[in-house]
């Protein structure tokens, strides 16, 4: 597991409360019972930790916790070194 | 107003005395200063055992965690969840979670500010929270103001008297963050006259229940009315003044009563005072058996005055 | 009970300072919607609102909220034919949602980040919701009790349905009740934040919609028994029939899609005023735009409508979000279609959206006989309430 996927996993985990251990990749956060209003939170706690931000078509793609961590490698690793 | 048929069946609270109702009834030594009784090293988490407490603000917590314990341990709310209704009072317990939002927008940009903590800086976030949390679905009401948590329990016996529930949740919460310490502080502590506290204080009132501590009257109008407010009351619940055997109040203490005065135990603890002393007073009522009043005489707004009957059971 | 009816209207509205010009608005669809002037929207996926251009302030040190209250109120009272005598001993009962946040909206972005002890002493405190009431009160003159209900989006109808209860109950004679909120940067930040703006109008139940669009402003009614009415030969413009109210229990700002508490607040209006759906001619809709409320209020309806397809209209197509003052300018609003009979129009209407279709009144004003008329409002925290206007007995 990449350190970006072990990080975002806790921040999912903290803010949905859930165990690490529910996260599955597949499926949507939806489905883990974690609602709209708390996704948006995820995204804003992403965002804070890595200091980018999403954009309103990003925000978009982010129903599953696969998509998340995805994205947010793809734009750590955009930003370069 | 008909208080007929209901009764009193929990009671809960937080404040500085402790968790618990028999902590706010056996308080610790009282601090000899003048500094503000805080609600120290709370495991809301801990006492309410439940997810989603994370988007609540401190006042929300308190509020869940005084409301619990009147539902029962673990909290078991009866009856049908369309017929519970939930009536909190407050002052300021918007103005903490508003100044972080504001805050943080000043920090970072409004783009960063986390939608979660919108929701809070509303003042009704708090009824809303009781709801979610203890499947309160019936009606949902929030009143602003000094007195705000004994005229929430007026409300809910309006709204069980009325048959539009069986079963209420009412009270006050209060909480102590930056604004509201700094507000009092530099204001002298605004027009009270000892120093502020937090706390979260509900009873569970009940439609045609058969046991616990029966509501005989309730009261209330603005300030000037406030001398007419006791005698009022009791003249509905057809009691003597000297029948009372407990009385509380937050505020003004009433004449011709034995009355203590809540804010000796926890400080002034805004709307949550006068839900504060409906407590002490229904404890008092369910322990001895003996009427007992409890009333809200803030220096503004509105006056209120509850009286329990005897025969608790 | 003894009847409760409205005697007297005041409004200060994005489209209307007085109720004649409110109702032309309606009627023709003039919208309120425009770029927001008080504050820089720039970092904000949108910049237009419903603010209410040129108010006065009364010059009083008290916030904007209670200044829009107060000069709705000076009209209501004014209209209700009440001397100084009968306002005196008026009750006041308003709701709101952000309370008087003005004077935390004010304070500059070094003094929030310094912290509380940055900010001017008098100040903090003054954000707090009660001062809505208690300002309000002074600047009228009222010196009868007053209550204020934090009801969120639907705090006008709060107000409304407690005054109702006073007056029926007979504890009031007379209320002055309504709701207010004045243009609030911290609720537009908060419903930016949950994408819950739209982008360039307001389109309640079009398939189009995309969200609110956040106004201010202030409606209050002033409510008495029909014996003190009749007493002083004022003419009632309508009955408070009856009022319901229910939680969610759902979601904080969620609502619940199956509509279930609003069901409730609604068979519960019905039930308090002893009516049954069919009776119902017109509904003044919460209708703020976002596709989940909207979609949910169609279900509600459906489900205790049924075959009855009660007209339902958004007025908040013109008038914006007023938050706290929103069902206050319905009630308003379902007391001038009582009096017109004439059912206001959904205006910015697109096309049909087959999730939450509703004979929703598009585009077009409809005459029609109008005897009783419902107005839903649906909260933050799920809070539910539903009022019944009617026309005065007798």
């Amino acid at each position: 597991m990449s350190s970006v996927e072990s990080e975002v996993r806790a921040i999912v985990s903290e803010v949905a409360e859930l165990e690490p251990a529910q996260i599955t990749p597949t499926g949507t956060l939806a489905d883990l019972g974690v609602d709209s209003l708390l996704q948006v939170e995820i995204a804003v706690e992403v965002e804070r930790r890595y200091g980018f931000r999403f954009s309103e078509d990003e925000l978009k793609r982010l129903s599953s916790f696969g998509s998340l961590v995805e994205l947010t490698q793809a734009k750590l690793d955009a930003a370069g070194p | 107003m008909t208080v007929d048929g209901l009764r009193v069946t929990g009671i809960g609270a937080v404040s500085a005395c402790g968790v618990g109702t028999g902590a706010l009834l056996s308080p610790p030594e009282r601090p000899a200063n003048d500094a503000p009784r805080t609600i120290d090293d709370l495991d809301a988490a801990g006492i309410l055992g439940m997810r989603g407490l994370r988007p609540l603000s401190r006042a929300s917590l308190l509020a869940a965690v005084a409301a619990a314990e009147a539902l029962g341990h673990p909290a078991d709310a009866p009856g049908d969840p369309v017929r519970r209704a939930v009536v909190v009072g407050t002052r300021w317990a918007s103005l903490e979670p508003l100044f972080q939002f504001e805050q943080t927008a000043a920090r970072e940009g409004p783009g960063l500010v986390n939608p979660a903590h919108f929701p809070n800086v509303v003042v009704n976030a708090h009824a809303g929270y009781l709801g979610i949390l203890f499947g309160l679905a019936g009606p949902s009401m929030t009143l602003c103001g000094p007195g705000s948590g004994l005229e929430a329990i007026g409300a809910a016996c309006d709204l069980l008297s009325l048959g539009r529930a069986d079963y209420a949740v009412a009270g006050g919460v209060e909480s102590l963050g930056e604004v509201v310490l700094e507000g009092l502080g530099r204001n002298g502590h605004g027009e009270s006259d000892g120093p502020p506290g937090e706390a979260g204080a509900f009873l569970l009132i009940a439609r045609g229940a058969v046991a616990g501590v029966p509501v005989a009257a309730f009261a209330s109008g603005p300030r000037s009315a406030r001398y007419e407010l006791v005698a009022r009351a009791l003249a509905e619940a057809g009691l003597a003044a000297d029948e009372i055997g407990a009385a509380w109040s937050a505020g003004e203490a009433p004449k011709g009563l034995p009355v203590r005065r809540i804010e000796e135990f926890t400080g002034d603890c805004g709307g949550a005072g006068g839900a504060l002393a409906a407590v002490a007073a229904a404890a008092g009522a369910a322990a001895s058996g003996e009427p007992a009043l409890a009333a809200a005489l803030p220096p503004s707004g509105t006056q209120s005055i509850l009286v329990f009957g005897a025969g608790a059971d | 009970m003894t009847e409760a009816v409205v005697t007297g209207l005041g409004i200060v509205s994005p489209i209307g300072a007085d109720t004649d010009g409110f109702w032309g608005a309606l009627l023709e669809g003039r919208s309120g919607t425009k770029p927001i002037a008080s504050f820089d929207t720039s970092g904000y996926p949108s910049s237009i609102g419903c603010e209410v251009d040129g108010f006065e302030p009364s010059g009083q040190p008290v916030g904007r909220a209670a200044d829009l209250a107060a000069a709705a109120g000076q009209r209501a009272l004014g209209e209700a034919g009440l001397d100084e005598a009968a306002r005196r001993g008026t009750a006041l009962c308003v709701g709101t949602t952000m309370g008087e946040s003005c004077w935390i909206e004010s304070w500059p972005a070094e003094s929030l980040v310094a912290g509380a002890r940055a900010v001017p002493a008098e100040e903090l405190l003054r954000s707090a919701p009660e001062r809505v009431g208690a300002d309000t009160a002074a600047l009228l003159g009222l010196e009868g009790d007053v209550t204020v209900l934090g009801g969120a989006c639907a705090a006008g109808n709060y107000a409304l349905g407690h005054a109702a209860d006073l007056v029926r109950l007979g504890r009031a004679e007379r209320v002055l009740a309504g709701g207010v909120d004045a243009f609030s940067r911290v609720a537009f930040t908060g419903f930016a934040r949950l994408g819950a703006l739209a982008s360039e109008a307001c389109r309640p139940f079009s398939a189009d919609r995309d969200g609110i669009v956040l106004g201010e402003g202030a409606a209050m009614l002033v409510v008495e028994s029909r014996e003190s009415a009749d007493a002083r030969g004022a003419r009632p413009l309508a009955a408070i029939a009856g009022y319901g109210l229910s939680g969610d229990a759902f979601h904080i700002v969620s609502p619940d899609p199956e509509g279930g508490g609003a069901v409730r607040a609604m068979r519960a209006a019905l039930d308090d005023a002893g009516l049954t759906p069919e009776a119902i001619d017109y509904v003044s809709a919460h209708g703020t735009g976002t596709p989940a409320n909207d979609r949910a209020e169609v279900k509600a309806a459906q489900v205790v409508f049924g075959e009855h397809a009660v007209p339902m209209s958004s007025i908040k197509a013109l008038t914006g979000h007023a938050l706290g003052a929103a069902s206050a300018f319905e009630a308003v609003a379902c007391v001038l279609a009582l009096r017109r009979q004439v059912v206001p129009p959904t205006w910015n209407f697109s096309e049909p959206d087959p999730e939450c279709e509703w004979d929703v009144v598009p585009n077009a004003p409809r005459a029609a006989t109008i005897e009783t008329v419902m107005s839903n409002a649906y909260a933050f925290g799920g809070n539910n309430a539903s009022l019944i206007l009617t026309q005065p007995a007798g």
